[in-house]
């Protein structure tokens, strides 16, 4: 990719705060400043902004914000440090992405750590992967909460969640009963 | 009072008010996409206490029991599933078929009884040989995995004298034949039923691999294998499952039965049995049904 496409990427999110892709802080130390190639590099992950700009073309898009109306300035930048972060990751063909055998819950430990957030942060992560498709960025989302759901009881999982029981006792226990070997592995 | 500090946090408050509400209050709240793939993720029995947990909950996973059980089933039991078949209930075969299997002359063949598994239903059951083989597998695995506690704690299993059936194992092995009979009715349940055979699996294999003096040739199983909550380790090269553990005494030393299926040396690969045995054998029960009542004298 030559330096004469696109020198920066701008994106808005829908509270209206325009971020520069290329001003993401891992990549902003001392002197070593982002190359334009990266930014886009970055951006890409996101299957959504790569046809945008493979559609607009660099001077379709020239120095104008692309809007992210679904996202917002936080849950933006957060993703942007994850593509920063995950940019020079092979693109997955998709026949392996269809490959269940390959499938895992297990994550790697940078995006353990970045998924350490709090929970409406979390999902709004997993809906804005969903939005800009970043579909690695939608693995380990989903992967997160379903392993915050492995092994918890009812209980557990009605706390962890901020879940209201509607069940009557009756209901429950009636329940509980019928499901119990399932319950107990 | 009117400071900028003051103003710094009127607009910061005003920014607060008008940032646009979440769109999910909790997990309930994302998309039926985002949902599926996440509860696609989860193990079996994960899914039955989560349908515990509300109302919308338990409405949502039993609407999508079975694609929720499938994508479950084929990234984690891929293996397991072609070992451990579902019988067939009689509903689902021929009308023209069942005289064939309800013949009472096949009756004592069916009622021929082992302590630890109970008899299929003929009138609930399609009990070809195939179904009844898949019926007696399933039910052992939910048999053998009741005993896992006794066989990791070294603890003898309760010996029942010959011609004797107690109580106990009455109960037992009814509620064992109750868990695969709901296998046939809920996805998820046959779901939970191949991960407690996993565990009981790998569990085995852990035991009898630290037991140095047993140096019986096994499965290749590595750490990551036995946290992986998946059975794609038993797709390797190991021994073979040939008889089907008759009596409990049998797991002991049982480590991984996997019946219906075969190793194939030229291709380097199991080959399981062919998911449409039951038609066959249907159709072949069918036959000698027909060829039974040809042979009988009209007057008998």
């Amino acid at each position: 990719m030559s330096d004469a496409k696109l020198q920066k990427i701008l994106l808005q999110s829908n509270d209206g705060v325009t971020i520069d892709v290329g001003k993401s802080p891992p990549l902003d130390i001392g002197f070593w400043r982002t190359p334009p190639s990266l930014y886009r590099a970055v951006a890409e992950r996101s299957v959504l902004i790569r046809n945008m700009l493979e559609d607009l073309g660099d001077e379709g898009i020239g120095n104008q914000a692309i809007p992210i109306p679904n996202v917002n300035e936080a849950v933006l930048k957060k993703v942007i440090e994850w593509c920063d972060h995950h940019r020079n990751d092979p693109v997955q063909p998709a026949d392996e992405e269809a490959d269940t055998r390959k499938k895992t819950t297990d994550i790697e430990e940078w995006d353990q750590k970045f998924m350490q957030v709090d929970q409406e942060m979390l999902f709004e992560v997993i809906l804005a992967a969903n939005y800009l498709d970043i579909k690695p960025l939608l693995d380990v989302g989903c992967k997160t909460v379903a392993n915050m759901i492995k092994g918890k009881s009812p209980e557990e999982i009605r706390k962890t969640f901020n879940i209201t029981n509607d069940f009557t006792p009756e209901e429950e226990e009636h329940i509980r009963r019928e499901n119990e070997w399932a319950e107990d592995r | 009072l009117y400071s900028r500090r003051t103003e710094r946090l009127r607009k910061k408050q005003i920014k607060k008010r008008n940032r646009p509400l979440p769109e999910f209050r909790n997990i309930l709240d994302l998309p039926y996409e985002l949902l599926m793939e996440i509860l696609s993720l989860v193990y079996p029995g994960d899914l039955v206490r989560l349908s515990r947990a509300n109302k919308a909950l338990r409405e949502f996973i039993t609407q999508e029991e079975h694609a929720l059980a499938r994508n479950i089933i084929q990234w984690r039991y891929p293996c397991l599933e072609k070992c451990f078949r579902l019988p067939v209930p009689l509903e689902e075969v021929d009308p023209d078929f069942h005289p064939a299997l309800q013949n009472p002359e096949r009756h004592g063949f069916l009622r021929r009884p082992y302590q630890h598994v109970m008899s299929p239903d003929p009138n609930i059951l399609c009990t070809c040989l195939t179904c009844q083989l898949r019926w007696n597998s399933l039910c052992l695995a939910v048999d053998f995995a009741h005993f896992q506690g006794h066989l990791d704690r070294g603890d003898p299993m309760p010996m029942i004298p010959r011609g004797r059936n107690p109580t106990w194992n009455q109960k037992l092995v009814k509620a064992n034949a109750e868990v695969v009979a709901k296998a046939l009715r809920e996805p998820t349940w046959y779901a939970c039923i191949l991960e407690a055979h996993l565990n009981s699996t790998v569990r085995s294999i852990k035991r009898h691999s630290e037991n140095k003096g047993n140096r019986r040739r096994r499965f290749r199983m590595t750490k990551e294998d036995e946290q992986a909550g998946t059975d794609l380790f038993l797709e390797r090269s190991g021994p073979p499952t040939v008889d089907f553990p008759f009596h409990r005494d049998n797991y002991y030393m049982l480590e991984a039965y996997l019946p219906n299926r075969g190793w194939n040396g030229d291709e380097g690969r199991w080959m399981y049995m062919d998911a449409n045995q039951h038609d066959r054998d249907v159709a072949m029960l069918a036959r000698w049904y027909q060829r039974q009542k040809e042979n009988t004298p009209a007057d008998t």
